[in-house]
């Protein structure tokens, strides 16, 4: 027999009898449905809670408009303290290295050093730096090190 | 065990109308009597793309789920059988195409009523290969061919060959033009021919 296109086609059209039966599409259509509610029961879950909490918040009744006042003062509170209590922690932070020195306002944010007493000279004048002690820094040059 | 042929199946269009509206407006009994409408047909198409029972099974829940959600954005503009079937036909490609190159086949039963088949008959008689087969190796050796296809002719030749489907209803279905749909056929023949070629006498 000379083999044809439409041999292949008769031969292919054959696997129309494979089929799961009857009893398969009976079975299939209830699995979906049980598959569409078990869907349906996920999407409200949320809105289940959501519904939950409105219901609670109403039957707090007139003790209910505590809770908005109540989180308004916790805020209010949190905004209040929390630059205080930055402020504090960090002032602790750049005293725990001080020594006590009479060094004047401006340099008293500077990164201190121990130096001798300041010999009166004024910062970024001609003197030498080291020219008092040598091997040590004067006072007037922590101007200098501060602009580094 | 009594089953039946996903054979050419005859469409109401003025049916589907009706039940799909009834469907949109939440009437869930509607979108039952669709599924229970299209299930064998969509059936025939994913399991012969896949030839894969389980996957069929599960591609199958997923079209219909899909179909629930998207069913208030159906406009009406084609039939609602050509709707369902290109999401049903593209969801199975984009499976295809994400599974690993051949899985093992999950074959479903063929129906004993293959042995009265006209066509059955006249291929055993004339053919010796297929004669001497057993309809089970025969399955076997037709699904195995199938899967040779790269999904798009093996698309074709499920809703052509097996579902009885006019090209013009594939080219709407799948989104090419007539043209398209004949060359694939024609391609995937050849294909299986070559594949099938000790089935001559």
């Amino acid at each position: 027999m000379k083999d044809s296109p439409s041999n292949i086609e008769k031969l292919i059209q054959l696997k129309r009898y494979e089929t799961p039966g009857e009893e398969y599409f009976t079975q299939f259509a209830e699995s979906l449905k049980d598959r569409q509610r078990a869907e349906l029961l996920r999407r409200s879950s949320l809105a289940l809670v959501g519904e939950r909490v409105s219901v609670w918040f109403q039957e707090l009744g007139s003790a209910r408009w505590l809770i908005p006042i109540g989180v308004g003062a916790a805020a209010a509170v949190m905004a209040i303290s929390m630059p205080l209590i930055f402020q504090d922690s960090s002032a602790a932070t750049g005293m725990a290295n001080v020594k006590n020195q009479p060094v004047d306002n401006q340099e008293s944010n500077a990164f201190e050093l121990q130096l001798p007493r300041p010999s009166g000279r004024v910062p970024g004048s001609q003197d030498r730096p080291f020219a008092d002690s040598p091997g040590k820094l004067n006072a007037s040059v922590t101007g200098q090190l501060k602009e580094l | 065990m009594k089953m039946s042929r996903a054979g050419p199946h005859p469409r109401k269009p003025d049916e589907d109308k009706d039940l799909v509206e009834r469907a949109k407006s939440g009437d869930t009994g509607a979108f039952d009597e669709l599924v229970v409408k299209y299930t064998p047909r969509l059936y025939g198409l994913i399991y012969h793309m896949t030839s894969n029972h389980d996957d069929t099974d599960d591609l199958l829940q997923d079209v219909f789920a899909k179909t629930y959600r998207a069913l208030r954005r159906f406009r009406g503009n084609s039939s609602f059988y050509t709707w369902i079937y290109s999401i049903a036909t593209n969801m199975t490609l984009n499976f295809l195409k994400k599974r690993s190159r051949r899985r093992t086949l999950s074959l479903d039963d063929v129906d004993l009523a293959i042995e009265n088949d006209k066509e059955f008959i006249e291929i055993t008689s004339k053919s010796d290969p297929v004669r001497e087969t057993n309809i089970s190796e025969l399955q076997k050796r037709l699904n195995m061919a199938m899967q040779d296809l790269s999904e798009e002719h093996r698309a074709a030749v499920t809703m052509f060959d097996i579902q009885g489907m006019p090209h013009a209803e594939i080219a709407k279905i799948v989104g090419v033009s007539e043209g398209t749909v004949r060359s694939r056929l024609f391609y995937a023949h050849r294909q299986l021919q070559n594949y099938l070629s000790d089935f001559r006498n």
